[in-house]
């Protein structure tokens, strides 16, 4: 269980306010509500992009809080997914593993099993300019993964994909999920991805949490 | 989102050797200078008030005339040749203003004396101006009003009506930050009225230039360059206030919208200012010809002026090549750009005098000068113009490679640098085009014309227009490459707008 304190944000017109969460620390925890409930806000605060005095987040003993957002060790998709379009799928994926100076060999095994799981073998060396929208989506969950996260933050990361591609990208995750189990906290408003992949839901409505599951 | 503190501390530091670079010559006019004086209120205020006059009535027309030729080019859409109209509309912007200068100069003088004075310097700001406000309201209008469009038009509104109660309502915000950004260029302008102000034409600008000439007004200059540069905070910051308009229709409803709301030949409009210029600079060919062909002595500096030109527009390229790659790796740095955003150099004269008053008058020395001087004068606004909208969209990219824990010379090599080297490499050209163009800067720091450029000004000075536009075509021959890359690369980007 990783433990959340005191996260607060004032917007004036729109308070978050999260005295104490816990989340589970094995498989996938879905944090839903409404659009403007505050998603977001929550997934920003806890990568550390934006400023939250006070906040604590315990996990394994340590508090991620009081690390920079790189040394929390984090592997985010965005719901823009923010691939880098003049590379190929495999250099993005490689990316990761250059940042966080994973060795050669090491990356190179990695990528190998994170290709045949996401099954990226026939679009590894095309540009991720050109790339369709699904295979963008598995390009950005393999480098996700691919800088062996603590954690994986995924915010409404199916939206832009139709729905059987949805289908289709859920089952690949729970693919990856079962062979690296870190734990995942999936955004989202959509009830099929709670119904399909969390394990633990929690519900969150004018910036306060309201439900546990 | 920060940095660690160690690469934190760097960055600032960085940046704050950046902010000392752009502000440097007013450091170096600050430190020369001896004890600051006001000129009498009768010799400046008058001044002012002129340069405001001068600047509102610019304004005022380029949006009037902005905002027709930008409804008239709506009718052409997204076709492809639409990219090319736009190009000829801003034409006059993207070519060194001296070319607009004797053009009009020349078409004028063939008909009638040249009106030396408040009207030569708002028509000449018009010319230079209009186009860029027509495409930049052909692209915001359907953007703000395209959906709305749509529906008062199946609805059967007038579009007489629409213009009146839509159009103008919502955009005024953005009517009023072009406005804003036109006024601040011409309240700064300083080529302009320097050559076509004539004596009752005086500007800040050229005050602060006539100040600058004796060493006995030194002092008188700077409080005028601080004024000056004061009003455009003031403005700028005025814009940061207000920023753009916030709504965003999405629409395709371009082209019907153009046919709706403006009659067919609107369009032709935002030709006009790119159609004088380029009849202006044919105006006097054949006499030019004469005329060069008894000069010899011309003739034999035209090489080597050509050579000057290319001399300093390639070392302002490359020069505005590295600060914006300097920029592009301490990017984003949340300070700097605020400083930037609000930031315009100092005045051509401040700058010029600046340089002067160090330093030999060797050549070498005399070339670097009017390299890092011009640099200097056009970073800020190319930044403004084109710079900050590139690096800005791979905002969501930097973040994404921050978190992943990479290095900022890492994200700097493999994820900014190749997005958006061909961009900046673009706006180098265009500099470059501009500094082979420039003769007002250049005129303050050279004992002598080392340009070509600097020939035609002194031509011009001589009243000999019919030769001087004749040198000025290698000089748009040599710009042409510039021009054309320009309009390719447009839209050859990584670069999500």
């Amino acid at each position: 269980m990783s433990v959340v304190k005191n996260l607060y944000r004032d917007f004036g017109d729109f308070k978050l306010d999260i005295p104490h969460w816990e989340i589970a620390d094995q498989g996938i925890t879905a944090l839903w509500g409404p659009s403007g409930a505050g998603k977001s806000t929550v997934f920003r605060l806890l990568l550390g992009l934006e400023p939250c005095p006070g906040l604590s987040w315990i996990f394994q003993g340590q508090d991620l809080a009081l690390l920079s957002p790189p040394e929390r060790r984090l592997g985010v998709v965005f719901q823009s997914l923010e691939l880098f379009p003049h590379m190929s799928a495999r250099e993005n994926i490689l990316f990761a593993a250059r940042a966080r100076k994973v060795a050669t060999h090491r990356a190179q095994e990695h990528l190998k099993e994170l290709t045949e799981l996401l099954q990226l073998e026939s679009f590894l060396d095309r540009r991720a300019q050109l790339l369709s929208g699904g295979e963008k989506q598995r390009v950005a969950l393999a480098r996700a993964l691919m800088g062996e996260p603590r954690i994986l933050l995924l915010d409404e990361p199916f939206s832009s994909l139709d729905q059987d591609l949805k289908q289709e990208a859920r089952k690949l995750l729970l693919q990856v999920l079962d062979r690296h189990p870190i734990p995942t906290l999936l955004i989202s408003h959509d009830p099929e991805d709670l119904h399909q992949l969390a394990d633990h839901q929690v519900e969150i409505r004018r910036g306060r949490l309201l439900t546990y599951s | 989102m920060g940095r660690g503190p160690a690469p934190a501390l760097i960055h600032h530091f960085l940046a704050g050797l950046f902010v000392l670079a752009l502000l440097s010559p007013l450091l170096l006019l600050l430190f020369f200078v001896g004890p600051w004086a006001w000129p009498q209120p009768s010799e400046w205020l008058e001044v002012l008030a002129f340069t405001f006059l001068q600047a509102l009535l610019s304004a005022l027309l380029s949006l009037t005339l902005g905002l027709l030729a930008g409804v008239g080019l709506l009718r052409w859409g997204s076709k492809p040749s639409s990219s090319w109209l736009d190009f000829f509309v801003l034409w006059p912007n993207l070519v060194p203003v001296l070319l607009v200068i004797l053009a009009s100069m020349n078409l004028v003088t063939a008909w009638m004396t040249f009106p030396f004075g408040l009207w030569a310097i708002v028509g000449l700001h018009t010319l230079l101006n209009m186009g860029l406000v027509a495409v930049a309201l052909s692209r915001l209008i359907p953007e703000r009003l395209g959906g709305l469009a749509e529906l008062a038009y199946v609805e059967g509104c007038s579009a007489l009506r629409f213009w009146w109660v839509s159009l103008w309502p919502l955009m005024r915000r953005d009517l009023a930050l072009l406005f804003v950004l036109v006024f601040s260029f011409c309240f700064s302008s300083f080529a302009i009225p320097l050559v076509v102000g004539g004596v009752a034409g005086t500007t800040i600008e050229v005050l602060i230039f006539q100040k600058l000439r004796s060493v006995r007004t030194w002092g008188e200059a700077l409080p005028l360059a601080l004024l000056q540069m004061g009003v455009i905070f003031a403005l700028a910051f005025l814009l940061l206030r207000s920023g753009p308009g916030s709504f965003k229709q999405t629409s395709s409803w371009t082209e019907p919208l153009g046919r709706w709301l403006s009659p067919p030949g609107l369009w032709l409009l935002g030709l006009v200012p790119t159609g004088i210029v380029l009849s202006g600079l044919l105006t006097g060919l054949p006499q030019g010809l004469q005329q060069w062909k008894a000069t010899p002595e011309i003739q034999s500096l035209l090489l080597p002026l050509m050579g000057g030109s290319l001399l300093v527009g390639g070392s302002v390229a490359l020069l505005v090549y590295l600060s914006l790659m300097a920029l592009a790796y301490l990017w984003p740095h949340a300070l700097l750009q605020k400083f930037l955003r609000g930031y315009s150099a100092p005045s051509t004269a401040v700058t010029g005098f600046g340089f002067l008053i160090w330093g030999s008058l060797s050549e070498v020395m005399v070339f670097s000068k009017m390299a890092l001087g011009l640099t200097l004068i056009y970073f800020p606004s190319l930044y403004r113009w084109m710079g900050e909208s590139t690096l800005n969209p791979l905002y969501g990219q930097w973040q994404v490679a921050h978190l992943m824990g990479a290095s900022s010379g890492l994200i700097f090599r493999r994820v900014v640098w190749p997005q958006v080297a061909p961009q900046f490499a673009l706006i180098s050209g265009l500099a470059a085009f501009w500094a082979i163009g420039d003769f007002a800067f250049s005129s303050i720091v050279a004992p002598r014309d080392l340009t070509l450029a600097m020939l035609v000004h002194s031509l011009m000075g001589a009243y000999r227009l019919e030769l001087a536009t004749l040198l000025v075509w290698p000089l748009l021959l040599m710009g042409l490459p510039f021009l054309l890359w320009y309009q390719l690369q447009k839209s050859h980007s990584y670069v999500r707008r």
